[in-house]
């Protein structure tokens, strides 16, 4: 009788074990390289400067972000959670990853006899699922490039500037991959995820951005990129993209290869609208050499799901910081400032959720890549 | 003893099953509802109720939003689906903590369907009826055409001009100067005659959806014939595609003659229009469209009846070359084709 029970506690501690090692074992996941999110006709003028240099191949016929990014990926892999990556394997996986460029952004302004440079790139660590062709996760990284130079950039300046902010060790993609990878992982199917549906600008906003009056719409993509990078950065909750950047909720992937995958990004558990209501500069205190301006960003954020018409989450959140300006300073860069308090904002945003102990409980612990 | 041996075997491996990860379910978002009347919150009794009165709405609203014909045959098993529904819906997860709202406790939840269960429930019901019919000998006839060469006319146009002159002369008062002008006023009208362009067809029988449709037609249980064994000429139904856009009456009854003497009960035809290349504007890619017409008639009494129908349907698909968009199309729209004239047998053959 004695044999028998600890027979019994054998064998329930050994199926335990067999039961907890099949729920950790890593899952295989296939890397399917960098690739370009849009149209395949648009790449060229899209992200003009990164597929000019993903067009110059090595005499094994690759480009950078072949080499450069499966070599990053292979020295990395084993820092992801739960994940077996496989490059340049015969592997049966279904489950890839890519590395897409979703956007890529420059802008030149001449201020006084300066020129400021702004330098948007937007990626996402794309999960997929190659047999009901889906994305499963998106991991977003946002990075924002501001210089200023005395000389105008030209086209080579551009193009070298692109591979630093891909590839350099201290400020790029890479290394801010570098910084997360750890917290990089393949979700267990019963944790929910969340998807910025609208970014909105109210005029009062769009009033101070004047570098994007020609197309609104770009600004909207790069809030919305940015948003959803504080939210998986800070958060650690699982995102898909933004569905603006991609009607019909498809997503084309166009590969280094020229391959084209089309992949259905399935409905988020929760939405959000991101509203920037007004960006504001404001004179605070008049002093001698300089005067103090009160720079401000209001948004409201909504959490919400528009298939149960739920509401989680709504609130107006504020940020000012006060700048002083030299009263000899001809022209003052407010773009800059605006970018940075909207930036600022998004981390208010992100404290008042983690203080919002209910709505944290309820709908970010649901979401949390675990 | 044995039996507990037995019981924490069996336990294990229930487990070790429930952790396998990444099925493809379908997801459907519900609100589940308990009423809790004398107070403001929820047992934990009634939170399971909440949820299993969300698993029966998510089962619910994923069968509302299914083609008619699919609702119909789930309709005749919604007992069983909601009697095993967490085979059927077998993950919920709640979206938020609930609301007490007048009288009711409510929980939104996110709720996975089984897809392959329920084909599978609407295989085993449907594989019983045709049982009760003994085995049922299907033929199908699929063809296709494309345009061979388009001859394009232009508007004949008929042109009537009318010319009329004036001279207008404007003399100054001296009489030594003076300025003439001339004047001249057309009048145009007529009409254009416009003649639709002349598209000349080339019909074939596409061997690369014969194994695709077939497999549909025998996954529902029917005994596929091959239209020689039962002496139907699939060529005449595609020459007759070529000429005009429907089969001719002739070439019907022969084929319906055929089937009957062989002893086939439904005879299946499609035809299959492909349309032009275009470049994919999302992908850059070869797309061909396909637009399909099917029917199925009854040959089981005296008189052949159509049965049921479906289209006409438009199917794309992508490729990275013409051609490989166009077997992609043909196969999208056969299979779909196929798929609903099935569901509507199977409805038929229920009944």
């Amino acid at each position: 009788m004695i044999k028998m029970r600890k027979l019994l506690i054998f064998l329930y501690l050994y199926l335990s074990f067999f039961c907890i090692s099949a729920y950790s074992a890593p899952q295989d996941v296939k890397y399917a390289g960098f690739a370009f999110v849009g149209n395949f006709d648009d790449i060229a003028t899209r992200f003009k400067y990164t597929s000019a240099l993903n067009s110059k191949k090595d005499e094994n016929g690759r480009s950078v972000f072949d080499r450069d990014i499966q070599k990053f990926i292979q020295d990395n892999a084993s820092a992801m959670l739960g994940i077996n990556l496989k490059i340049s394997d015969e592997s049966q996986t279904k489950i890839a990853m890519a590395l897409a460029l979703t956007r890529e952004n420059i802008s030149v302004v001449n201020v006084d006899d300066v020129f400021k440079v702004v330098v948007n790139l937007s990626c996402n660590l794309t999960f997929l699922n190659f047999d009901g062709m889906k994305v499963v996760a998106t991991y977003p990284i946002y990075l924002e490039y501001i210089d200023v130079r005395k000389e105008a950039p030209d086209e080579a300046y551009k193009l070298e500037l692109i591979k630093r902010l891909f590839f350099a060790d201290d400020f790029s993609i890479m290394k801010k991959l570098k910084d997360r990878i750890g917290s990089i992982g393949l979700k267990n199917d019963a944790v929910l995820n969340m998807k910025v549906l609208n970014v909105i600008v109210e005029d009062e906003a769009k009033a101070n951005l004047q570098e994007y009056k020609n197309d609104f719409g770009v600004f909207e993509s790069i809030v919305a990129q940015r948003f959803s990078d504080a939210l998986s950065n800070k958060l650690n909750v699982s995102l898909l993209p933004y569905a603006k950047d991609y009607l019909g909720g498809r997503m084309s992937l166009v590969f280094s290869d020229a391959r084209v995958q089309d992949f259905q990004i399935p409905n988020a558990s929760y939405g959000i609208d991101f509203t920037l209501r007004k960006l504001t500069k404001e004179l605070y205190k008049e002093g001698i050499g300089d005067d103090a301006f009160l720079y401000g960003a209001y948004t409201t954020i909504k959490f919400y799901d528009p298939d149960l018409g739920r509401t989680y989450w709504d609130q107006k959140i504020k940020f000012g910081a006060v700048k002083n300006v030299p009263k000899l300073q001809k022209t003052t860069d407010d773009f800059a400032i605006f970018d940075e308090m909207t930036g600022m904002v998004m981390g208010e945003v992100i404290k008042k959720i983690q203080d919002d102990k209910q709505f944290y409980k309820e709908v970010v612990t649901r979401c949390l890549n675990k | 003893m044995l039996k507990q041996i037995m019981m924490v075997l069996i336990g294990g491996l229930l487990l070790s099953n429930a952790t396998v990860a990444h099925a493809e379910y379908k997801q459907v978002k519900v609100i589940g509802k308990v009423e809790t009347k004398f107070i403001r919150t929820a047992t934990t009794g009634q939170k399971k109720l909440a949820l299993e009165d969300a698993r029966k709405k998510a089962l619910d609203k994923y069968i509302s939003e299914l083609d008619s014909q699919r609702v119909r045959i789930l309709n005749n098993v919604i007992d069983q689906l909601r009697q095993n529904l967490s085979t059927y819906v077998p993950e919920v997860v709640a979206l938020d903590d609930g609301n007490w709202n007048d009288g009711y406790w409510t929980i939104g939840v996110q709720a996975s369907i089984n897809e392959a269960q329920i084909e599978e429930i609407v295989n085993t019901y449907t594989k019983a009826n045709v049982k009760k019919q003994g085995e049922t000998f299907l033929s199908f006839v699929f063809v296709a055409r494309e345009a061979d060469s388009v001859r394009k006319f232009d508007g004949k146009k008929t042109e009537r001009v009318a010319d009329s002159e004036a001279v207008k002369t404007s003399e100054s008062e001296d009489g030594a100067s003076g300025t003439s002008e001339k004047v001249s006023e057309k009048i145009t009208g007529g009409s254009v005659e416009k003649k639709a362009d002349k598209i000349s067809y080339r019909s074939y029988i596409p061997e690369d959806i014969g194994s695709k449709v077939s497999e549909v037609f025998n996954k529902a249980e029917f005994s596929v014939v091959e239209p020689f064994e039962a002496q139907i000429d699939p060529k005449s139904f595609a020459s007759d595609f070529v000429e005009s856009d429907e089969i001719s009456d002739a070439t019907k009854k022969a084929a319906v003659d055929a089937a009957k003497k062989a002893g086939l009960n439904y005879l299946a035809v499609a035809t299959l229009d492909v349309g032009e290349q275009i470049v994919d504007q999302a992908t850059g890619m070869q797309k061909v469209y396909v637009r399909v017409n099917g029917y199925v008639w009854d040959l089981n009494g005296k008189f052949t009846k159509k049965i049921c129908s479906v289209g006409p349907v438009q199917f794309s698909g992508l490729g990275e070359d013409p051609k490989v968009a166009k077997t992609n199309a043909l196969i999208n729209a056969a299979s779909a084709a196929a798929k609903d004239l099935v569901d509507q047998l199977r409805l038929k053959q229920s009944m």
